[in-house]
């Protein structure tokens, strides 16, 4: 009824009203904007902030916590770098971070398949993170390894050696391109 | 794996909460921690069952580079190592460790010691696991090198002039602190002065990263890779064959900074050992220096301090001056007087003083002195020589300013005062003063005051105007 009566009070207050409220949350938006607007710096320290918390509180306690309440702890972790992932999508540094780690817990709920992509996305996602990109396929490789797949595991060690197998790499880079070697030659 | 029983070594750095229970000191809240578990080589993955050891750090060095938020941190441990292959766990997870600089090497039976392969376990995040081949059976020390942002050092200093002002002592301090996120136990600190070409380049590199706090998480290859190895290159030329050479501790008397001139720059070596935890700051005792000779004088410039007078020391870092063994770095002064013959002491000011090379001097502003006045007042003022046009209007003419200067000291002891006046256009000065001119608009006097004395000067200021200049 009410409804009914507005639009049958004409046309004209009913586009008024709308464009009011057009007016109103375009505003809103704005000033919004305005007041949540952050230096870069302040974007990275806010992700950084929000990755570390989910680290310290969630994803390292998973490692010695049993039964349901690691599986809580796991779960919490998962969100926590989801989060990161989707509020901070200006900050490859961190959003590198988070989806490794995302694909490290993935692992750790046995979720292999899950795990490998999310590894895999991290160099097709944020190519020039390169230590993200050489311990996500390293991870990849190994959780292949481990489950047996290891044809689909030689690939990932294989894109490893391609990119990081380099002279002036720094020693453990060249530690982890050894190891890989060494599973290829196996 | 080959043999039955297997030897995991867990090296964990850590900070914030302790997540491995039992393995974490209760006293640190946050470290490094060691500890060698078991697993049965039967078991389908490595399943830790025991705790065998928890060696601590057997030395910590830490080399802050303060320019490019860079600190080289080497540590070495004793590990048990089983024959055949050895896991060691090394975590960054909530530090500003920089994992990428991160190098282990056998201090001992190195030949029997072999680094095979390096991985990232997915059970915890931001963890480095090495599996290490040893031909030995038993005790190993090793060394495990990297880089960590967020330690910082600075330099204070505290002046103690004597009660006529002629000599004073000069302590130097450092304030280190640390924000790593990692505790730093017992460790030796070092401390690189000085501007050197290598941090420079590292310092803008690390801008160029964009980076606002780790130095070596670069996003670019070839930036990580520059910054390595130059800093490899750097250890291995300036800090080759320092490990382990810390000096003994010391708590009761002050710690001796040892300095090494090295080029461009020095490293200054704190005496002994020292726990700095991540949050804290520290201050260490650097050196002392009695009876430098210092000068005592005092400015007045009107277009610069208005009204005041400045009180300035002066000094030189030089072996005349008891001083020049080494650069002194940047920092804060304190500056006290003895104002009494049982040693009371008075606080003159504090500044900051720039990096001082040896053989330079150094004037340190310690602020206004109200004891010491200088009133100028102008007596009298002429306008004369003017000059008319064909127009009729003046294009020329000469002002006459006849300036008289109060200058009195109250305190008790001789004071020296520089007075600088600034002129503008074809000028000349008359004055019985002595003075000089200092550029072709200063002129400086320099009148020295006895105790509590007062005393004039006057000066008459000839201006040319318009036609009337000649210059």
């Amino acid at each position: 009824m009410t409804n009914d009566a507005m639009t049958n009070a004409g046309d004209a207050p009913h586009r008024a009203l709308g464009i009011g409220h057009w007016a109103l949350g375009i505003a809103l938006f704005f000033t919004a904007c305005a007041t949540i607007k952050q230096t870069p710096a302040e974007r990275h320290a806010a992700a950084k902030a929000a990755f570390d918390t989910t680290t310290k509180d969630f994803h390292l306690p998973s490692a010695e916590a049993g039964g349901a309440e690691r599986q809580r702890l796991l779960k919490e972790a998962a969100r926590g770098y989801e989060q990161v992932l989707s509020k901070f999508k200006d900050q490859p540094f961190w959003c590198a971070q988070a989806l490794r780690s995302l694909a490290n817990v993935r692992a750790t709920q046995g979720r292999t398949s899950d795990a490998v992509k999310l590894y895999s996305d991290v160099a097709k996602r944020f190519p020039d993170q390169s230590w993200e990109v050489l311990q996500s396929w390293r991870s990849a490789g190994d959780v292949l390894w481990e489950a047996g797949n290891r044809e689909q595991a030689r690939g990932f060690y294989r894109l490893l050696i391609e990119r990081f197998d380099t002279s002036d790499a720094v020693q453990v880079v060249k530690t982890i391109v050894r190891g890989a070697k060494a599973r290829l030659a196996e | 794996m080959g043999s039955y029983m297997s030897c995991i070594v867990t090296w964990v750095a850590w900070a914030g909460r302790a997540i491995r229970g039992r393995l974490v000191q209760p006293t640190l809240r946050s470290h490094v921690t060691l500890a060698t578990l078991l697993t049965l080589a039967t078991l389908p993955a490595p399943a830790r069952i025991n705790v065998v050891t928890l060696p601590g750090r057997d030395t910590v060095q830490l080399t802050i580079y303060n320019s490019a938020d860079l600190t080289l941190v080497k540590e070495t441990r004793v590990l048990t190592f089983r024959k055949g292959i050895n896991k060691l766990e090394f975590s960054w997870a909530n530090t500003l460790i920089d994992p990428t600089s991160v190098e282990f090497r056998a201090l001992t039976h190195a030949d029997e010691v072999d680094v095979l392969d390096a991985s990232f376990p997915p059970r915890v995040t931001n963890t480095l696991e090495w599996r290490i081949k040893s031909e030995f059976a038993g005790e190993v020390k090793v060394e495990i090198r990297y880089f960590t942002s967020g330690i910082s050092w600075a330099a204070d200093y505290v002046a103690e002039a004597n009660k006529l002002e002629k000599l004073m002592a000069l302590a130097g301090s450092v304030r280190v602190n640390n924000n790593s996120g990692e505790d730093y136990e017992d460790a030796q600190i070092r401390l690189v002065v000085g501007v050197i070409r290598l941090v420079e380049e590292i310092g803008q590199l690390a801008k160029a990263s964009g980076k606002p706090t780790t130095l070596f998480l670069s996003d670019r290859d070839e930036d990580r890779a520059k910054l390595n190895v130059r800093f490899q290159n750097a250890e291995a030329f300036y800090f080759g064959g320092m490990a382990g050479g810390g000096a003994g501790r010391a708590p009761a008397r002050l710690k001796e900074v040892v300095k090494e001139e090295l080029g461009e720059y020095f490293i200054y070596t704190v005496e002994g050992r020292d726990t700095i935890p991540t949050g804290w700051g520290k201050r260490l005792p650097s050196f002392v220096a009695k009876d430098v000779p210092v000068t005592s004088y005092y400015k007045f410039e009107k277009e610069r301090w208005g009204d005041a007078v400045m009180r300035y020391y002066k000094f030189t870092n030089a072996v005349p001056s008891k001083l020049g063994k080494e650069p002194l770095p940047d920092g804060s002064v304190q500056a006290f007087r003895t104002v009494t013959d049982d040693n009371l002491y008075a606080f003159v000011g504090s500044t900051a003083v720039k990096y001082i090379p040896i053989g330079e001097s150094v004037e340190m502003e310690l602020g206004a002195d109200r004891e010491v006045l200088v009133k100028p007042s102008l007596m009298d003022w002429q306008k004369t020589d003017i000059k008319f046009n064909a127009a009729g209007n003046v294009d020329g003419w000469t002002t006459k300013e006849t300036w008289q200067f109060g200058l009195q000291n109250s305190k008790e002891i001789d004071v020296v005062l520089d007075i600088r006046r600034n002129f503008a256009g074809d000028w000349t000065l008359t004055t019985t003063q002595a003075n000089e001119k200092v550029d072709a608009n200063k002129v400086k006097f320099v009148v020295p005051l006895k105790p509590r004395e007062k005393k004039t000067f006057t000066y008459e200021l000839t201006t040319r105007h318009g036609t009337n200049a000649t210059k």
